[in-house]
C-alpha cells in the first residue's frame, strides 16, 4: 500500500449506507472512496464490501465475516446501524430538568422516543414499555433539591421491569436508594445533570449514554467483529457529526459560528456551535442556558417517511409556503401519501420537483426554527428591555446542508425562503433568533460521517477534508440580494 | 444545621436588580440555600425553580408598584402545582401611591402570602421570622 505511513481509515455504518475513506493525512486529501448498502442483517458483509473497494490488493471480496482480516493503519468507525439508539427521557419540570435530559439524549447521539415530566402514571409506564427504548433516562431534581418524583419514578420503572437500562441523573440524593431497586443491574448512577439550579452537566450522563450504546449496539448483528477489525470503539453517528461541527472551529475561524442540517427521509437533525446568547445591553435571559455546541433531532420533519408528519407540524408556516409556491393543500397532502408508500421514489416531474422543495423548506424552516430561540421586546418602567429563550443563532455565519435532497441542492433560495418564513413573528409578539445571509454549504459527496470520525483525533485534517469536500452554493445575484430598504 | 432553600426573585416586568443581589448575598449568608432568579421572573418561573430545589419559601421582591397585579394569584397556581404547603413572602413596594402598610399588608396577606415585609424590614427580623415558619412548617 503506496500510503501506509499516513493512510487512515474512516467507515461509517449508517442506516441506508456503509461508507467508507481512506484518506491520506499528510497530503490532506481522501485516496478512495466507496459506499454500499448497509447489510442490517450481518454488517460486517456491507464493510467488507467497502473494504475490498478501498483496498483490492490485500482484501479479497466475499468475506462476509472479515475473517482474517487485519487493518495496519488507524481505522475510525461509526455506526447508526438498527436506527440508532432510542432514549425515553424522564424529567421533573419541562422546561427544566426535562429540558436539560433532552439536550443530553441529543447530544449523546441517540434518538428521543419519549419525554415525561412530573410523576410517571401507569399509562406512561405502558405507553414507553411500547416503544422499548434502549435506555431511560431518568432526572429529577436539583442536588438537595426535589427528591420525591426521582424516587418514585424510580420505582415505578423498576416495578414495570422494562427491557431498558435506566440511566439515573437526578437528585444524587436519591442515588444510594437506586441499587436495591434494580437487582438485575439495569441501571447506572451517574452525577445529576442539573446539580444546582440553572447548571447544566450534560457530560456525564452523555458518557454514561455512549458507553451504553456500544455496549448494546455491538451485541448481535455481528458488529463485534468489525470492532474487532477496527480495534476502537465506535461513536455513533450523529455524535461523530456533532464532534465535527465542535472541533472545526478551533482549527480556523471560517468554521466558527457553525450550523448543519441533515435532513433526510424520516429526521432532520440541526447541529449548531455558536454561543447561545450574544452580549448586549438590556437582553435578559429567561429560563436555562443552552450549550454553544448543540444538537435537536426532528423526529416529525423528513422528506419520505415522514412527510405526512410535516404537513401536520407545518401549521401557518407551511401554509404560506404553499401559497407562494402555488400548491393547494391536497395536491400536498396527496404527494406525500405517496411519498409515504414508497420512500424510495424520486420526483417524476417537475411538479414533483417542486412539491419536494416545498416539502424542503417547510423541514428546514421548521427544524431551524425549533432549534433556535426567541426574543421579544418588553417595555418596563426602567425602559426597554429584550427576554431572550434558547439559543440565538444570529451569530451564524456558515450553514452546511447534508443529507439526500440538501447534499443535492444548489437551490440558495431554498434557505433564504425558508430562513424567512421561519422569521415570522408569532402571535405573541417573539422573534425567531435566526441566522441571516449566511454562507452556504452542501455536503455533496457524503462525507459527514466520515469526517466526523476524524474530527476528534485529526482536527486539522477534517478541517481541510471540509474545506476541499465541502461545496459553496453560489451566492445569490445581486439582483436578488437586494431588499428594500430594511 | 442544614441550609433552608428558598427561591428568590424580582416578579413581573420589574428590573430593579440591586436589592435583589443584596437579598441574595444577605440571605446566603444567613443559612439560606438561595436559588435567585433575579429581575423580571414569571410565577411560573418561581414555582418550577421551587418544585425543583424542593424549595421551603419563595421570596418575591417587587419594587415598581405593580406588586398587586403581578403577584397575585401565585398562591392558587402553587397549590395546583402541588406546592401546598410552601411558604410565601413578599416585599418591597408594593403598591403605588401613600397607601398605609397594614392596608398593603392585608391585601397580600388575602392573596395567600404568609407574610408581607415593607421596603424599610430589617433582614435580621425577616430571616429570623422566615426560620422560625419554615422550621414550625416541618
Amino acid at each position: 500500500m503506496p500510503h501506509a505511513n499516513s493512510g487512515i481509515l474512516t467507515l461509517d455504518i449508517g442506516s441506508t449506507y456503509t461508507k467508507g475513506a481512506l484518506v491520506d493525512a499528510a497530503a490532506h486529501r481522501i485516496i478512495a472512496r466507496f459506499a454500499t448498502p448497509t447489510t442490517v442483517d450481518h454488517l460486517p458483509r456491507g464493510v467488507a464490501t467497502v473494504l475490498h473497494a478501498l483496498f483490492p490488493d490485500r482484501i479479497p471480496a466475499g468475506n462476509a465475516d472479515l475473517d482474517g482480516v487485519r487493518l495496519d493503519l488507524p481505522a475510525h468507525l461509526s455506526c447508526s446501524a438498527k436506527g440508532g439508539l432510542k432514549v425515553t427521557a424522564v424529567g421533573l419540570v419541562p422546561e427544566l430538568t426535562l429540558s436539560v435530559a433532552r439536550q443530553v439524549v441529543c447530544s449523546a447521539g441517540g434518538k428521543i422516543s419519549g419525554a415525561y415530566a412530573f410523576e410517571l402514571t401507569p399509562d406512561d409506564i405502558e405507553t414507553i414499555r411500547r416503544d422499548n427504548p434502549d435506555i431511560i433516562l431518568l432526572a429529577g431534581g436539583t442536588d438537595g433539591g426535589n427528591a420525591v418524583y426521582a424516587r418514585k419514578n424510580a420505582r415505578r420503572l423498576a416495578e414495570a421491569s422494562l427491557p431498558a437500562t435506566v440511566v439515573f441523573a437526578g437528585n444524587r440524593a436519591v442515588a444510594p436508594e437506586l441499587p436495591a431497586l434494580f437487582p438485575d443491574g439495569r441501571l447506572i448512577v451517574t452525577e445529576n445533570v442539573m446539580p444546582e439550579f440553572g447548571q447544566l452537566n450534560i457530560e456525564p450522563a452523555r458518557r454514561e449514554i455512549r458507553n451504553l450504546f456500544l455496549r448494546r449496539l455491538i451485541e448481535g448483528k455481528g458488529l463485534s467483529r468489525v470492532v474487532e477489525v477496527f480495534g476502537g470503539e465506535p461513536k455513533p453517528t450523529p455524535r461523530a457529526v456533532l464532534e465535527l461541527v465542535e472541533r472545526l472551529a478551533a482549527t480556523s475561524p471560517e468554521w466558527e459560528d457553525t450550523l448543519l442540517i441533515d435532513m433526510g427521509g424520516a429526521t432532520t437533525d440541526v447541529y449548531s456551535n455558536s454561543p447561545a446568547v450574544a452580549a448586549g445591553d438590556g437582553v435578559i435571559l429567561r429560563g436555562i442556558p443552552e450549550p454553544a455546541v448543540k444538537r435537536t433531532v426532528e423526529g416529525d420533519l423528513g422528506m419520505r417517511v415522514s412527510s405526512r408528519s410535516v404537513l401536520a407540524s407545518g401549521g401557518t408556516l407551511l401554509e404560506r409556503l404553499r401559497d407562494t409556491a402555488g400548491v393547494a393543500a391536497g395536491e400536498l397532502e396527496r404527494h406525500t401519501a405517496l411519498l409515504t408508500e414508497q420512500p424510495g421514489r424520486l420526483p417524476a416531474d417537475s411538479r414533483e420537483e417542486l412539491l419536494d422543495r416545498l416539502l424542503a423548506t417547510a423541514c428546514v424552516a421548521l427544524s431551524v426554527g425549533r432549534h433556535a430561540g426567541t426574543i421579544e421586546e418588553s417595555w418596563t418602567p426602567g425602559g426597554k428591555v429584550f427576554l431572550q429563550r434558547g439559543k440565538d443563532l444570529r451569530r451564524i455565519r456558515t450553514i452546511i446542508g447534508s443529507g439526500g435532497y440538501l447534499a443535492a441542492t444548489p437551490d440558495t433560495t431554498l434557505y433564504r425562503d425558508a430562513l424567512e418564513a421561519a422569521a415570522a413573528p408569532s402571535t405573541d409578539g417573539r422573534l425567531a433568533l435566526l441566522p441571516s445571509s449566511p454562507r452556504l454549504l452542501r455536503d455533496s459527496e457524503g462525507l459527514l460521517p466520515l469526517l466526523g470520525n476524524l474530527a476528534s483525533p485529526y482536527p486539522a485534517l477534517a478541517s481541510h477534508l471540509a474545506r476541499a469536500g465541502l461545496t459553496e452554493l453560489a451566492p445569490r445575484s445581486n439582483h436578488q440580494q437586494t431588499s428594500e430598504g430594511a | 444545621m442544614q441550609p433552608i432553600p428558598v427561591v428568590l426573585g424580582v416578579i413581573g416586568f420589574d428590573c430593579h436588580s440591586v436589592g435583589n443581589k443584596i437579598l441574595d448575598a444577605f440571605f446566603t449568608q444567613a443559612g439560606f440555600k438561595v436559588t435567585n432568579l433575579g429581575v423580571m421572573v414569571s410565577q411560573e418561573e418561581f414555582i418550577s425553580a421551587a418544585i425543583e430545589t424542593d424549595a421551603k419559601a419563595i421570596l418575591v421582591s417587587s419594587l415598581y408598584g405593580h406588586g398587586e397585579i403581578d403577584c397575585a394569584g401565585l398562591r392558587e397556581k402553587c397549590i395546583e402545582k402541588g406546592l401546598d404547603h410552601i411558604k410565601l413572602y413578599v416585599g418591597g413596594n408594593l403598591v403605588v401611591g401613600k397607601v398605609p402598610f397594614d392596608t398593603v399588608e392585608k391585601k397580600f396577606i388575602a392573596m395567600g402570602y404568609d407574610r408581607v415585609f415593607p421596603p424599610d424590614v430589617d433582614l435580621d427580623q425577616a430571616t429570623k421570622l422566615i426560620r422560625e415558619d419554615v422550621e414550625a412548617a416541618g
